[in-house]
């Protein structure tokens, strides 16, 4: 938070607070504008899931095609140093909608993560769905007036925890699960109670996100579309799986054709949405917000040059694309490199809708009004990870920070760090922790520190410890729609 | 399929029965002498511990109820309403009955309401009106028992429908386990029952000002709120109606949503009265939570107004918002109600409508009592002669400018009579309760001692006790003091 006069911080809250009472004690959804100037822009957030850094043509892909993401990139800001909170999907989505680090959360990993009852560590007891005391996204803009929905994967735990009680007056395809039983109609879904055969989710998330749209034109809205896309099973239309397959050449890195064709769901998505709104004047009022939640998963793409993927701790697990547009404020086809991460959502968006924010309960992100703005950089050093779980994508539990261009990684089971700076070597290959020791001690501390503050909860020694009975599950062979692990 | 001949018959037929039915209801003696003027509905807000002087009217406090301040601007407002008795039990048992504290058969938290004892429910009911009500009705303290769908005893006390519930605390002390009113039901289906008893158990009388879990339409007051929108939509036609809601806020805890916490922050409330306990910060946040509740059942006038428009009853529609008592707040170190002094025998009593004078503000002295016999004179319904109320009609429509000449109210041993500027406090414990700092329902304070006298028009906060200095002023209202009593005594034996 910049710095501010407690004069000025207390105006600034009661200036918020202002607008909130006002438009708190109106039901009927009417803008607030009669009480001030500033507008309230919609919110169109896209949360494609597993969607590796390079799996877009503006993300540098050379194999999928995604000319849609491409013009909204070309229309607003592409963030190449973006990071989910998380190398593994709930962490992130709770800290997108609370702006609060997993590790303060206590929800770290997958819900419910994998079992390794044998392993070096054993997993803390950590919290498997998103408490109702956190105030959402949806909560914070409601006094505003916004009228919020959920469209798609939740994975932040079962009734009472759903989407219904967080703030979002819809609920649409929502469950505790974190991928669909299948991607055609019938998706054995709970909550998608009807369907017509040949039915694909994608489109399926895409037409009640427009319907949303259109219900809530003359309203302030946030329609939170998390596409249970392109997470595993990979299944997609024929037809274009066809187009993609004729285009594999065998030494590409990424060549898997299913997941190219979800991939051209997403961005058909994408498509429709902005061409909705445009059809109701609603472009130039909503912003739109593109992100992953995690990095891509080794076997159905590829994040080189990033190394590894979802489920560890290297770049290739966190990295994300990310995309933002803001009408009227955002320079058309820009880019910033300025780290940000997935908790920086909440205070951004909060801000786009001039809702002031109480200082309770604590929020870890930062606003990236001044990146939108171009006005100056961020107040802030350093941005974390805290994993203590195991992953077969590689993680054993680890927490990281980046500074700059460094980043530090310690690993709990032998408690050795490995440090890199991403500018030279964004493919983290080599581990500076022998040749900057002051470096690596000075990260060290700071990421205990900020553990400490967070309150992380930490592995313990597992005795239950057995070296031959615990035996991690293999990441699944490349390039094959095979069966993989659960998550 | 009949002929346009026998429809029109028919429809004729009606129309001279509807006429004679009009006719007979407008002139009976049963629902006494009213004239040829359409009878008015009554909507009755009745939110729960809602002391006398917060109201975004009040100059000192940074609270919001735009839609109370319009209610005022739009009718009367008055400054010197007593509540009969300071506990939730008997204030509801006397104004169902409209009778005084002594002789409404209630003394406590601890009685149900004689079911042998006539309410103004039923004589609305029985003179045509249909008769409604929803929120914690607590008529039935002593039993914790509901029904399922909120319906046990409403028709024996007078209503034509309804859904009662459970207090907050009583919510959770009977249906735990199992669910005994709608409210836990409620939240038991939804799978928020032991989030919202969890909280709950966390959260203390007054210290806990943390916003709870539950989400917007599962908040309390809310859910009532939204029962009295569904009792209105089953509002028989041509019926006049009394809606009644109860809503089971600003009582204690004080629980609210994530919505109100993010409103009500940041505003620096005054502190409390001669408060030696806890820190400035510790009395604002609760002020503030407080103030949160109030706003909230503020902002359910502002959807009933619109709802009423929407109806177009409006103009044919009495509002009155009232409380069955006030709230400590802090103020002399006590809390919640029970006591003779102003934040706790004082009540909110704003009332607008067709004939009711605009933009007026009053000290006349009106008991909540007093809205029993109102409430029956707008309805056209002849008040009984062994009530203690009094109509306030004609105060209402400024063809008079007072009202009643002293106020009685008390709980327990005490009794108290208030002449607009003295008030004379008997039987009440050494003027400062000793114990439970916090109040409770039933408690009994010390033995018997000196009179207390209160010069409100000088020291409005009730800081000075003056019945040492002025002895016969003290004489002047115990004179005064026992004739009231006896007058009930009087009553109590005649009827």
């Amino acid at each position: 938070m910049t710095e501010l006069t407690r004069r000025a911080f207390l105006n600034r809250l009661a200036r918020g607070a202002t607008a909130g009472a006002f438009a708190g004690s109106i039901l009927n959804s009417v803008r607030a504008g009669a009480q001030s100037t500033a507008t309230k822009p919609n919110f169109v957030f896209f949360l494609i899931d597993d969607m590796g850094w390079t799996d877009l043509t503006c993300f540098e892909s050379k194999f999928y095609e995604t000319p849609n993401v491409d013009r909204l990139a070309g229309q607003g800001v592409r963030f190449t140093n973006a990071y989910a909170a998380c190398t593994v999907c709930s962490p992130t989505r709770a800290s997108i909608l609370t702006g609060r680090y997993p590790a303060r959360l206590h929800i770290t990993d997958w819900i419910e993560g994998h079992k390794r009852p044998y392993a070096k560590l054993k997993v803390p007891d950590w919290t498997m769905y998103l408490p109702l005391e956190e105030v959402t996204l949806a909560e914070a803009l409601q006094p505003a007036g916004y009228v919020s929905a959920s469209i798609g994967k939740w994975h932040l735990g079962k009734e009472p925890y759903r989407p219904t009680h967080q703030g979002f007056l819809l609920n649409f395809g929502g469950t505790e699960k974190g991928q669909p039983p299948s991607y055609f109609w019938p998706y054995n879904i709970p909550t998608i109670e009807s369907g017509q055969p040949g039915e694909y989710i994608t489109d399926r998330l895409t037409a009640e996100g427009e319907k949303f749209i259109e219900k809530n034109k003359d309203n302030p809205f946030f329609l939170y579309l998390p596409h249970f896309a392109v997470h595993t099973p990979l299944q997609a239309k024929k037809d274009v799986i066809a187009r993609y397959q004729a285009q594999v050449k065998p030494d590409q890195a990424q060549k898997n054709a299913v997941y190219a064709a979800m991939i051209e769901a997403v961005d058909e998505s994408v498509a429709r949405i902005m061409k909705k709104l445009d059809e109701l004047k609603l472009a130039d009022r909503t912003v739109i917000i593109f992100m992953s939640d995690n990095g891509g998963l080794i076997g159905s793409t590829s994040n080189v040059p990033l190394r590894a993927g979802k489920g560890s701790p290297y770049e290739g697990g966190h990295r994300t694309p990310m995309i933002i547009k803001w009408p009227g404020v955002t320079q058309a086809g820009t880019t910033c490199d300025e780290p940000v991460i997935s908790v920086d959502f909440y205070p951004t968006m909060l801000e786009m809708a001039g809702v002031a924010r109480n200082p309770q309960p604590i929020i870890d992100g930062v606003s990236l009004v001044p990146l939108l703005k171009q006005t100056g950089r961020l107040d802030r050093k350093e941005i974390f990870w805290h994993y203590p779980h195991y992953h077969p994508g590689g993680a054993t539990p680890y927490s990281a920070v980046r500074q700059g261009d460094f980043k530090l990684i310690e690993f709990f089971e032998d408690n050795h760090v490995e440090l890199y700076n991403l500018k030279d070597d964004i493919g983290e290959t080599k581990d500076l922790a022998a040749t900057l020791p002051e470096k690596a001690a000075e990260l060290r501390k700071i990421l205990a520190d900020w553990r400490k503050s967070v309150g992380a909860q930490l592995p313990t020694p597992n005795p239950d410890y057995d070296p031959v009975k615990d035996r991690p599950k293999k990441a699944a062979k490349k390039g094959k729609n095979k069966k993989l692990p659960a998550e | 399929m009949e002929t346009r001949r026998e429809f029109l018959k028919k429809s004729g037929a009606m129309a001279l029965a509807t006429c004679s039915i009009l006719l007979r209801s407008v002139v009976s003696d049963e629902a006494g002498p009213v004239g040829l003027t359409k009878r008015r509905n009554i909507l009755f807000f009745f939110p729960d511990q809602h002391r006398f002087d917060w109201l975004g009217t009040n100059p000192k406090l940074p609270l919001r109820t735009p839609n109370l301040d319009a209610l005022c601007r739009r009718g009367a407002r008055f400054t010197n309403a007593l509540t009969p008795s300071p506990l939730c039990a008997p204030a509801r048992a006397c104004l169902a009955a409209g009778k005084e504290y002594d002789r409404c058969r209630v003394a406590g938290n601890g009685q149900d309401y004689p079911l042998d004892q006539t309410t103004f429910y039923t004589l609305l009911r029985e003179s045509g009106y249909h008769v409604a009500g929803c929120g914690k009705f607590d008529l039935h303290k002593a039993s914790p028992t509901w029904g399922l769908d909120g319906k046990h005893l409403l028709a024996e006390w007078g209503f034509s429908d309804g859904i009662d519930n459970a207090g907050k605390t009583d919510a959770i002390s009977s249906g735990v386990k199992e669910p005994k009113d709608p409210y836990m039901a409620y939240l038991k289906g939804k799978g928020l029952l032991e989030i919202h008893v969890a909280d709950f158990r966390k959260r203390g009388g007054y210290k806990g000002t943390f916003p709870t879990p539950l989400p917007e339409e599962a908040y309390c007051d809310n859910w009532v709120a939204n029962n009295g929108l569904e009792l209105m939509k089953r509002f028989p036609a041509g019926k006049p109606w009394f809606l009644q809601i109860n809503f089971t806020g600003p009582h204690s805890p004080l629980d609210i949503t994530k919505r109100m916490d993010a409103i009500c922050r940041g505003r620096d409330f005054p502190q409390p009265n001669r408060s030696t306990q806890y820190t400035p910060e510790i009395h604002n946040a609760i002020r503030q939570n407080y103030s949160a509740m109030v706003e909230n059942t503020d902002r359910w006038l502002g959807v009933y107004i619109e709802k009423l428009k929407g109806r177009g009853e409006l103009d044919n529609t009495l509002i009155v918002w009232s409380s069955d008592h006030g709230e400590m707040l802090g103020d002399h170190d006590q809390w919640g109600k029970s006591l003779p002094y102003q934040p706790s025998v004082g009540v909110p009593l704003v009332v607008a409508g067709p004939d009711v004078r605009g933009g007026f503000v009053s000290g006349a002295l009106v008991s909540t009592i007093d809205l029993a016999a109102t409430f029956l004179e707008v309805g056209g319904v002849e008040r009984p002669n062994d009530m203690d109320s009094l109509s306030a009609k004609a105060l209402l429509e400024g063809k008079k400018d007072t009202h009643r000449e002293y106020l009685l109210s008390g709980l327990g041993q005490w009794r108290l009579v208030f002449d607009g500027r003295y008030k004379l406090i008997r039987g009440f414990g050494g003027g400062k309760r000793v114990g439970k700092k916090k109040g409770k329902g039933g408690q009994e304070p010390k033995p018997v001692a000196a009179p207390m006298l209160f010069d409100l028009q000088n020291d409005p906060l009730e800081n000075v006790n003056i019945a040492d200095k002025v002895p016969r002023e003290v004489a002047r209202l115990s004179r005064i003091l026992d004739a009231l009593i006896h007058k009930q005594a009087r009553f109590r034996r005649e009827y």
